[in-house]
């Protein structure tokens, strides 16, 4: 699977590229449709703010931060992410702020969402956790979450943008 | 698909989550073909969209919104590169 060709530029558009984990080749997606994690560190208690809040005033103050994170998810992310997306001509959907998720995580309460002193690799979106052990995904139920920011390295790369 | 951004300015080796992600996506619907598409940016791509990205983004303004809209912006673009040894 190795490609003779050496990798003289790193653009998206060059065609052939290879490295060490076998050939690359330029591809645009014609997907319309994003799928988004949205509203799962919201409603499940996947922010350090979460854990202040619990360390604060328990498991009440828990759920009260977690009650004010969904009601403002509409101001604080939902426009911005749609304006984004939608300028690339695609449309982005929530399955975590589907209606009947919604509704029944509000109905949980905050002790079976999540475990506030549990650390970031076990505490957070607990019931996720779960619902990944019993799908067999036990090495998903462990990993720690990397916001979609710092995964892909981009609030590096523009330490300028502000 | 899974989409992946990243940038290319600290030539990271290839982590394991997007292999892991490409992994799951195929767990949870093995019939479909799937493509993990890695999509590097470059720091002079990201400084032509940012003027774009400043009107799309408002009235949301924090460096924050800046770095999430980046990447969203790049990952519906949808334009990187495969490996051939992961399609299937």
């Amino acid at each position: 699977m190795r490609c003779a060709r050496p990798a003289g530029s790193h653009s998206a558009a060059a065609g052939w590229l290879t490295d060490n984990r076998g050939v690359r080749t330029s591809y645009r997606s014609p997907a319309r449709i994003l799928l988004s994690g949205l509203g799962a560190d919201e409603q499940l208690g996947g922010y350090s703010r979460h854990a202040a809040a619990f360390r604060r005033g328990g498991w009440p103050e828990l759920a009260r931060e977690l009650r004010l994170d969904v009601r403002r998810i509409a101001d604080r992310n939902l426009g911005r992410d749609d304006r984004c997306i939608a300028d690339r001509g695609k449309e982005v959907r929530h399955p975590y702020l589907d209606e009947a998720v919604v509704n029944y995580f509000s109905q949980l309460p905050a002790c079976v969402k999540t475990h506030p002193s549990g650390g970031r690799d076990v505490g957070d979106k607990l019931l996720l956790r779960q619902v990944a052990c019993r799908l067999g995904l036990a090495d998903a139920a462990r990993r720690a979450k990397r916001a979609i920011q710092f995964g892909s390295r981009i609030a590096k790369v523009a330490p300028t943008v502000s | 698909m899974v989409l992946n951004v990243r940038s290319r300015r600290f030539n990271h080796t290839y982590s394991t989550t997007q292999r892991v992600a490409s992994s799951y996506s195929r767990f949870a619907c093995p019939e479909r073909p799937w493509r993990l598409v890695e999509i590097d940016v470059q720091g002079s791509e990201l400084a032509a969209a940012a003027p774009l990205l400043d009107q799309l983004l408002l009235p949301c303004d924090s460096v924050l919104d800046h770095s999430i809209g980046a990447a969203l912006w790049f990952a519906a673009g949808a334009q990187g590169a495969v490996r051939t040894a992961d399609e299937r």
